[in-house]
């Protein structure tokens, strides 16, 4: 039931006119009409449907099979935003001064590497797991309730990668606090688990 | 049936596709090298219902349902929506709670990382590389036979 939980979702967002917290400030607060969100969405997910579209997955095909494929795809979502970006000025190369955005490479490294690890074990990037929820896969549905409650203890809890900032002269380097980096670590402990563990028996054999 | 975008050329039709729609979801007010991200989208309908209290990252984003929805839509059309359900649900939760929190510590998914990158932001690469590293140790997972279990068919109404 899991397209028609999500729809109810939308259908919340609709019938209030809207959420019951917006942000005033930040990111939060930055976002499109909702007609053109809304229909740029579904454009989104009827073309990663039907093309299996997958950001994990191209890097995956790759190692596990040489199969270059989905990277194309990739690549050309990446060559497209990169000239998109430059026709719009936007384009603005650096590790410093970058939106939302944080240059502690190391829990960069390590916060993506826990991401990778676990949407290889789910078996897709989140985008995926959206696309798979709609076409009736309960599993990637609970992958992303799962995701949706990460980020809620990622914020109650402090463990999301704070942005840099510039106050005047000083710089100040985001990066995850001390409880965000435990529970990097946790993760992919958590995830190493999992990978050991849960095997399937047939193939051992 | 003839699926046009699972072919080669449909794929990078479909990878350009994604990519102009997100630079222009930019152009059209949402955050910058953020025009889709499936993770911080996801956190901000979070904040919206409610469930954390950062005050900067609340907006119950319309694209997430929409982009169910729009899969949902064409599967159906295209005979392609199969409900299916059953391995190792809880396991599936927990890996997305801690994809989550891996995927907030570099403050985007893989799709944001390709979009920062495309718009400049170097220390993406960073989070990329962490992310093939990530891939490369789950791929070594499913060499040795890991799997969370055969899905199930399921009836409709699971879905």
């Amino acid at each position: 039931m899991l397209g028609l939980v999500l729809l109810n979702v939308s259908g919340v967002s609709f019938s209030e006119g809207g959420p019951i917290f917006f942000s005033a400030k930040g990111p939060g607060s930055m976002h499109a009409n909702v007609i053109i969100s809304l229909a740029a969405g579904l454009a989104f997910g009827a073309i990663a449907q039907r093309s299996r579209f997958c950001t994990m997955g191209s890097i995956r095909d790759i190692i596990l099979a040489r199969d270059f494929h989905l990277m194309t795809g990739v690549a050309s979502l990446l060559t497209t935003a990169f000239i998109g970006n430059l026709i719009l000025g936007t384009f603005n190369p650096g590790f410093t001064g970058q939106p939302v955005a944080h240059s502690n490479h190391l829990w960069n490294f390590l916060g993506m590497t826990l991401a990778g690890l676990a949407f290889a074990l789910a078996g897709g990037c989140p985008g995926r797991q959206l696309i798979l929820s709609g076409e009736g896969d309960a599993d990637a549905g609970v992958f992303v309730m799962g995701m949706i409650t990460g980020a809620a203890f990622a914020h109650n809890l402090s463990l999301a990668g704070k942005p840099d900032t510039m106050a005047g002269d000083v710089f100040t380097l985001g990066g995850p606090g001390i409880y965000g980096q435990a529970a990097v670590i946790t993760g992919i402990i958590f995830c190493l688990i999992i990978g050991f563990t849960m095997r399937e028996k047939l193939t051992v054999k | 049936m003839k699926n046009i975008l699972s072919s080669r050329i449909g794929m990078i039709v479909a990878g350009s596709a994604i990519g102009i729609i997100a630079v222009l979801l930019q152009a059209a007010g949402n955050p910058p090298n953020m025009g889709i991200c499936v993770a911080c989208f996801e956190r901000d309908i979070a904040g919206a219902l409610g469930l954390h209290r950062a005050d900067v990252v609340q907006y119950l984003r319309p694209e997430i349902p929409a982009i169910v929805l729009g899969s949902f839509i064409i599967s159906t059309v295209m005979k392609e929506y199969k409900p299916r359900a059953g391995s190792s649900t809880l396991i599936r939760f927990f890996l997305g709670m801690f994809a989550m929190v891996g995927a907030l510590v570099f403050l985007g998914c893989p799709w944001r990382a390709l979009l920062r990158l495309a718009g400049g932001d170097l220390n993406s690469l960073l989070g990329l590389l962490g992310l093939v590293c990530g891939i490369g140790i789950g791929v070594v997972f499913l060499n040795r036979g890991y799997s969370l279990g055969r899905s199930h068919d399921n009836r409709k109404a699971s879905g």
